[in-house]
């Protein structure tokens, strides 16, 4: 089923690539927070929208949710020709994405669509919300998570899970790949498939701890958290 | 440049609107004695304007504001846009407080030349008159004593502070107020009196040759005539021409970004 629509989104990624120049009432939305139930976190976090008509310019700038792919403005444009561009930032104010498109805007309740490119690399988390296995064999406690990671830009990044997180004395993290690299510590990532990932988190059985933490996966071009 | 050649254009319209305020009163007639003013003689009707003195040609407008003054010679002829004739004899000295008309001293005679639009007033400084569709006399002396003598129709007078009721005078009564006490009962205007005014009426009608309709189409509202229309189409058509080609009008949409992961 997962795999069905993981298909179905890249056939509609491949139907919408390069779909910049979408005239109006022909707004085309794919919101992959839907596709895969919202169930991951990304380095996005702003866009800044500049519209030039008429020889002004105004800019609007909105927020990503956590987990969202897509925002809307609501706009008042100059009626003619009017060149919409986006840049969309990272945590870390890395420019991620960039696309423009211009329209003959003519009449109210126009639609215009922009599915800017990446210009760098993306990093993408998921699921947002780890969920956790315990093993317990008397003496140490095991939890154990599977994630994923992603490249979803068109350059490679660095990442790394960081070890700093609120827990007891004795606790410790863990986070390793499908090559069994240690992403404790930094790695690159090419854009492409996804990399499976074990996250966990081990301690002495006499311990009592809960891992409802946030984790934070640090990349070259943003942060991520994940929800606890 | 297209800011500055559309201010230019509103200022225009606004102009133009200004321009379309309706005058109380059209100036019809102006006498010296008997016979119409002979062109570059000195005029005995003055009209303060403003407070600029003016001795204004026939077919000036009268508006709310302005005084209206004849000489020991002069005789105007108005038509007021309410739908009267008012001969203003000499002597006379009148202010126009639209809708009414405070009569400071002089006669006027009154009569209604189509279907009134409006009531007027004629006010003194004791008296008030309240006039709708009649032929009337209205004479203030120089020591206020007011005398109204009507010819047809109703003619309603009051105090401008109480003191007294309200008379009604009907044709051919004649009421006389002596600085604002009570007037005594309406007496019997007699036959002489309605002809010889009927009389006058006649001549100043003659001398002025005031014709009973034709002013009326001076009332015509300026923004339908020529002299406004032209500039207007000319000034809104240049307008639309500015705003067709500075691409002005906003229209509201949706600006949806979608990221593709």
């Amino acid at each position: 089923m997962r795999q069905l629509l993981a298909l179905g989104a890249a056939a509609a990624m491949a139907c919408n690539a390069g779909s910049s120049e979408t005239g109006p009432g022909s707004r085309v939305v794919l919101d992959f927070a839907a596709v895969l139930g919202g169930d991951f976190v990304s380095v996005l976090n702003t866009a800044s929208l500049s519209i030039t008509s008429g020889g002004e310019t105004i800019t609007r700038s909105g927020q990503f949710g956590s987990g969202d792919s897509e925002l809307s403005f609501d706009v008042v444009v100059k009626t003619g020709e009017a060149t919409f561009a986006v840049d969309v930032m990272s945590t870390n104010n890395t420019l991620l994405y960039h696309g423009s498109t211009t329209q003959t805007i003519e009449q109210d309740g126009f639609a215009v669509s922009i599915t800017p490119q990446a210009v760098t690399g993306v990093t993408v988390i998921a699921p947002h919300r780890p969920a956790y296995s315990v093993f317990d064999n008397g003496q140490i406690r095991t939890y154990t998570a599977p994630m994923r990671v992603r490249n979803a830009g068109s350059a490679s990044l660095t990442w790394r899970l960081d070890s700093v997180v609120t827990k007891p004395a004795g606790v410790t993290i863990f986070c390793g790949d499908d090559f069994e690299n240690n992403c404790l510590l930094n790695h690159p990532l090419a854009p492409g498939p996804e990399l499976g990932i074990t996250v966990g988190f081990s301690m002495p059985s006499s311990v009592i701890f809960t891992p409802l933490v946030t984790l934070r996966f640090i990349s070259s071009v943003g942060n991520v958290t994940t929800r606890p | 440049m297209a800011g500055s050649v559309t201010r230019r254009l509103l200022i225009a319209g606004l102009w133009l609107a200004g321009a379309c305020t309706t005058p109380y009163a059209k100036l019809d007639g102006v006498l010296a004695g008997v016979r119409p003013v002979p062109p570059g003689q000195a005029s005995p009707v003055t009209v303060v304007h403003e407070g600029e003195r003016r001795t204004p040609p026939v077919n000036t407008s009268v508006v709310k504001g302005d005084t209206l003054q004849t000489g020991a010679s002069g005789v105007a002829v108005l038509t007021l846009r309410a739908g009267y004739e008012v001969i203003v004899e000499a002597g006379s000295d009148i202010h126009i407080e639209n809708p009414s008309i405070f009569v400071r001293v002089g006669k006027l005679i009154l009569k209604s030349v189509r279907r009134v639009t409006e009531a007027i007033r004629l006010n003194t400084r004791f008296v008030s008159a309240g006039v709708e569709g009649t032929q009337f006399v209205f004479e203030v002396s120089s020591d206020d004593v007011v005398r109204i003598s009507v010819l047809q129709g109703i003619v309603f007078v009051s105090p401008q502070t109480s003191g007294w009721p309200r008379v009604t005078l009907t044709a051919g009564q004649f009421l006389v107020i002596r600085d604002g006490i009570p007037p005594a009962a309406p007496q019997r205007l007699g036959q002489d009196v309605t002809r010889t005014t009927l009389d006058r009426m006649a001549t100043v009608e003659q001398a002025t040759g005031y014709r009973f309709g034709q002013p009326w189409s001076r009332f015509k509202p300026l923004w339908q005539k020529p002299v406004f229309l032209v500039p207007a189409a000319i000034v809104g058509a240049a307008t639309v021409v500015i705003v067709a080609k500075s691409g002005k009008g906003s229209k509201a949409g949706t600006v949806g970004i979608t990221v593709p992961f």
